[in-house]
């Protein structure tokens, strides 16, 4: 098989660039996230990677070739139905806007009505209103528990108090994560094996400080690649970019199944 | 529900019982009568309830009189979704946790005792007994007699619905769904297919749908639609096809575009 097709706008991370993308804020981070041994509490709030979702890294090339083929990929999905990238401005909430991205994509693939989601409206109470980086599965924890609020309701980036009031809180109820996974840090084959499901994950890198929706796995130069969406407005093509090599292994890595049928 | 039930992974510790046990209420104020109860193993399997023991070690399970229940061998850890004995009756998805997993079903009403014996055993300590009430449901009605003149039934063509008013498509999908199923769904071809030819159409993650109180605020005819359909599902991804009053169920597979156009 060719590799997957790139755009010339989509900016490649590997590990043969020391390259940090800049022209954007940040915001993972994990320092308080507590270590055990199998890895930052892995599996305490969520159900763990489930052994039945395994793909074969023997079927990856075949898979992604067909899904390529039969545009079932992510990216198609969200140019077809002209889903733009989120912006998260100068906030340091890409580890809310990423979840969020991913519960606009999984209530989008169950065919209900599109309605932007407010990153701010999940990090700002998390973290008292104040500007402060977090991680990925803080923020779904709290999809799931208490939902999102719609832009038209709370701006996508505001942390002013007076949204956080009974008005929203009720709202945000229509617009929660209902299931979702959380995979081992760094483990490729979990990554893998749930996009190729059409599972978009939410993955934070520290080589980065930043939190992105991943989208797809790719085929690119005989090896699998990562394609993801930046929640820096229209950065590379379309929000998307590519990561791989070492690079594309999340030290953060959730991803919703399901979302309030609303 | 993919939450793990923390108590599950009690079960795992060597030593302790592998039969299903009760969930025990945090206690919160003390009470005048002393403690909570500690937790127990559940002492009814009914039919359609999943009753597990779990063990990292292997065992022998004997069930004693024989023929009440019958006991099955798995692998695990694995994630097995439906209702679970005393799990109240709600369907759920839990994973297993255990390397050797006993399901046991129920066949026959009546009152079995279950041994386990972990293999290699050489005290009798090391043997665990429970009686398990077992509630295998009433008997399947008589067949009908052959040599009356009636004509058979025909076989009903669908679900009846309350009128839906349309030609409308649910795409109901769960964990079991294989790779190119969930590709054939996710192509723009079968998303282009639904916008152009339904009336309406949901793609559902099944266990999410089976939440009570989930479609509360879904629109009524898909609550109808479910509403009607749920008793009579298979397991695994299904295909419902709801035109006006009847619903016809099939299997959601990677075909589900060319189904959906012999459907229409």
């Amino acid at each position: 098989m060719s590799s997957s097709r790139v755009s010339q706008y989509e900016l490649i991370l590997d590990d043969d660039k020391a390259l940090i993308p800049k022209g954007g804020y940040g915001g993972l981070d994990l320092s308080e996230r507590l270590p055990d041994a199998e890895g930052f509490a892995y599996g305490q709030f969520a159900g763990r990677f489930s052994e039945d979702l395994y793909i074969p890294e023997t079927d990856w090339q075949g898979m992604i070739e067909e899904r390529e083929q039969q545009q079932s990929q992510i990216s198609d999905f969200i140019r077809h139905k002209q889903l733009a990238p989120l912006n998260q401005g100068n906030t340091n909430y890409c580890w809310a806007n990423a979840p969020v991205h991913c519960l606009e994509l999984v209530r989008m693939r169950q065919n209900q009505p599109l309605v932007r989601l407010s990153p701010a409206s999940v990090a700002a109470p998390i973290k008292r209103f104040a500007n402060r980086g977090g991680w990925g599965r803080d923020a779904i924890r709290w999809l799931a528990d208490r939902g999102a609020v719609p832009v038209g309701s709370w701006p996508a980036n505001s942390r002013d108090q007076k949204y956080y009031n009974d008005s929203n809180r009720e709202l945000a109820k229509n617009y929660m994560v209902r299931e979702w996974v959380e995979c081992q840090p760094r483990n490729l084959s979990q990554m893998v094996s749930l996009l190729l499901r059409g599972i978009p994950l939410a993955a934070g890198y520290n080589w980065w400080g930043h939190e992105v929706t991943l989208c797809e796995a790719i085929w690119l130069d005989g090896e699998v690649a990562i394609r993801f969406r930046n929640s820096w407005g229209n950065w590379g093509d379309y929000g998307f970019g590519i990561v791989r090599g070492s690079k594309m292994l999340a030290d953060d890595l959730v991803g919703p199944y399901s979302g309030s049928m609303t | 529900m993919l939450t793990l039930l923390l108590a599950l992974n009690l079960l795992l510790d060597e030593g302790n019982s592998p039969f299903p046990m009760t969930a025990v209420p945090d206690v919160v104020t003390p009470q005048p009568t002393p403690v909570a109860d500690e937790p127990h193993p559940i002492g009814t399997v009914q039919r359609e309830e999943f009753y597990v023991l779990q063990s990292e070690a292997p065992l022998f399970v004997v069930s004693s009189p024989p023929g009440l229940v019958e006991i099955t061998h798995e692998q695990g850890p694995l994630m097995a979704r439906g209702r679970f004995a005393g799990g109240g009756g709600k369907t759920e998805t839990r994973m297993l946790l255990g390397d050797h997993l006993y399901f046991v079903d129920a066949v026959q009403s009546g009152t079995v005792e279950l041994i386990v014996i972990p293999v290699g055993a050489t005290e009798a300590e090391q043997i665990q007994r429970q009686l398990v009430e077992v509630q295998a449901g009433p008997r399947p009605p008589p067949q009908p007699d052959t040599d009356t003149d009636t004509e058979p039934e025909p076989e009903p063509d669908g679900i009846p619905v309350d009128d839906t008013g349309g030609f409308r498509v649910l795409l109901l999908l769960d964990e079991s769904a294989d790779p190119d199923t969930l590709t054939a769904v996710d192509s723009l071809n079968t998303v282009r297919w639904l916008d152009e030819n339904t009336d309406d159409w949901r793609r559902w993650d099944r266990s999410t749908a089976e939440t009570d109180g989930e479609l509360d605020k879904e629109e009524p005819v898909w609550r109808r639609i479910w509403q009607a359909a749920r008793p009579a599902l298979p397991e695994g991804p299904q295909l419902l096809i709801i035109q006006g009053k009847t619903i016809t169920v099939r299997p959601l597979t990677s075909q589900v575009v060319q189904e959906l156009e012999v459907a229409k």
